[in-house]
């Protein structure tokens, strides 16, 4: 039992030490002069600023706005990407049929839809969540249509051979079969949904994260830049880290 | 023989396996025996001969065959409930507690009913009090169980077995052989069985088909005239035991 716990402590350790080690020798290498604070700012520097955006609470605010798009979005493109790929993936013939499509529209990454998006949504709310939707859409929907097409031959045989009404079929055996995968995808595009916010609020946005960022360019604020980039990698780790409990409770059989 | 009668008819069963690699793949040829109701029958062969494939087509899952397979009067094109049918894995699935795999192959009746059937097909296999777990907290023995339970919730008049015991150590195998026997004497299913362990098709079979290599045909048929508990160690049981063994002891050059 002690060693489990000594042994827990060096494994967290092990995890965190070189992050401590940049953060250092950049702290270091800013205080001695060898870094020119124009180009990046000290952590010093940045923790002040930080600490002033805490406490005015204008930080959190931005990052609550942009939590709230990405979500609209994401949840939007978790609708869309297991309906249609529950759809798609059930048959042969729409797989066939979508293939191409999908595999075109795919690698069109978000920002290269801004013109048209503002085009067809104005620059108001709807058009950010759609870039963010755009972002998580792709990654959901083929997860999904594998985790369907692949699933073992065998176990659909089971179910055919007892003559299963279809929608119990894809109730209770494709979709939890296919559960794996899809949560694989539901990981993979909230990433990607999350780290498409500060694309989407390029799109002439007045708060959030994101407009945080391109603002704070303008006036060359270069701490208020790194913060930004910051909180988008921390919260992106956290709301992975909540999905990957949410898996480990709702996939217990897989684990 | 007046085939009008019975109760399975296999006749002239010939089976080709279309393949895209390699040429086509001709399983049996002609094939041909009858099974009466209420008997057991095991069917031993080499590895590859066909065994799994005769229980397919016969059970309606593998309806591309030539010549015919007819059950109670009745040609065998699809999958029927009133066949069960034990797969060679397991195939449980794992999101699945073993209460809710069982009652997943139940497609009709009520709720309260249902719940029953499960609750009593469960105590029947000796898993009673492991309705909640899951399949990968079961041992090999345990889910091969919830393989059989699985087959017979729906009360088949007939049932299909593909090596359910293959995977077992000795002991649990020997201990689900007694079990199966007791099943059938309770239900009085039909039952058509696959091994390639010619010791455990003496001990379960009234008759026992062996099949020769490919295209397989059948070597003989066996009758197995041993009282309901056979002794394994007692000379008719090693007498027919010897028997079976000798079309397998000779490999063709
Ligand atoms: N779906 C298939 N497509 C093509 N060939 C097949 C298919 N299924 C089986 N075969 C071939 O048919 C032959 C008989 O297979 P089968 O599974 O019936 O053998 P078996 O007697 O059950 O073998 P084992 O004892 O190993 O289970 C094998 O040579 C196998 O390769
Ligand atoms: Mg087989």
């Amino acid at each position: 039992m002690r060693k489990k716990v000594h042994n827990g402590l060096i494994y967290f350790l092990e995890s965190i030490i070189l992050l401590i080690l940049i953060i250092i020798i950049w702290c270091i290498a800013s205080e001695t002069g060898y870094i020119n604070e124009i180009l990046l700012p000290s952590p010093r520097m940045i923790g002040q600023t930080f600490i002033k955006k805490l406490i005015d609470k204008s930080l959190l605010i931005e990052i609550g706005i942009s939590i709230g798009r990405v979500l609209k979005g994401y949840m939007c493109a978790v609708i869309a990407g297991i309906c249609l790929g529950v759809i798609i993936g059930l048959s042969e013939h729409v797989h066939h049929m979508t293939k191409i499509i999908i595999q075109i529209l795919k690698p069109i990454p978000p920002i290269a839809w801004i013109p048209l998006v503002i085009l067809w949504m104005g620059i108001g709310e709807t058009s950010k969540v759609f870039l963010i939707f755009l972002g998580g859409f792709f990654v959901i929907l083929l997860n999904v249509i594998d985790g369907i097409r692949y699933i073992d031959p065998k176990i659909v045989e089971v179910s055919s051979a007892v003559e299963t009404p279809k929608m119990k079929y894809i109730f209770q055996l494709v979709i939890p079969a296919a559960m794996p995968n899809i949560f694989t995808g539901l990981r993979v595009a909230l990433g990607t949904s999350w780290s498409c916010v500060v694309a989407a609020e390029l799109v002439a946005a007045s708060s959030g994260v994101g407009y945080m960022i391109s603002n704070a360019r303008n006036f060359g604020q270069m701490d208020v830049v790194i913060i930004g980039m910051i909180s988008i990698g921390v919260v992106g780790k956290l709301m992975d880290e909540i999905l990957r409990l949410l898996e480990k409770k709702i996939l217990a059989w897989n684990f | 023989m007046d085939y009008q009668n019975e109760y399975i008819l296999v006749k002239d069963l010939r089976k080709i396996y279309a393949r895209k690699k390699h040429h086509d793949l001709l399983v049996f040829d002609s094939i041909s025996f009858a099974v009466e109701k209420g008997e057991f029958i095991c069917i031993v062969g080499g590895s590859g001969c066909g065994k799994s494939t005769l229980l397919r087509v016969m059970s309606g899952l593998d309806s591309d065959y030539e010549g015919d397979i007819i059950i109670d009067g009745e040609k065998v094109k699809k999958p029927d409930k009133r066949r069960g049918f034990v797969y060679q894995e397991h195939r449980l699935f794992p999101w699945m507690t073993v209460e809710k795999n069982v009652r997943f192959v139940i497609n009709d009746g009520n709720e309260e009913e249902n719940k029953k059937k499960v609750k009593e097909i469960l105590e029947l296999v000796g898993l009673k009090g492991f309705e909640s777990a899951y399949p990968k907290e079961l041992s090999g023995g345990m889910a091969q169980r919830v393989n059989i339970a699985r087959a017979l919730v729906n009360k088949p008049e007939i049932l299909f077995l593909d090596e359910p015991f293959g995977a077992l150590d000795a002991l649990t195998r020997i201990q689900l052989q007694k079990e199966l026997l007791v099943i059938r004497k309770k239900q009085k299913n039909t039952m058509l069985l696959v091994t390639h362990d010619i010791e455990e098709a003496v001990f379960l079979a009234d008759r026992i088909i062996v099949l020769g290599n490919r295209p397989a045909e059948i070597l003989d048929i066996v009758n197995v005239n041993l009282s309901e508990t056979r002794e394994r160690s007692s000379k008719e049981f090693q007498e027919i035991r010897k028997n079976i063994y000798k079309y397998f002891e000779y490999k063709e050059h």
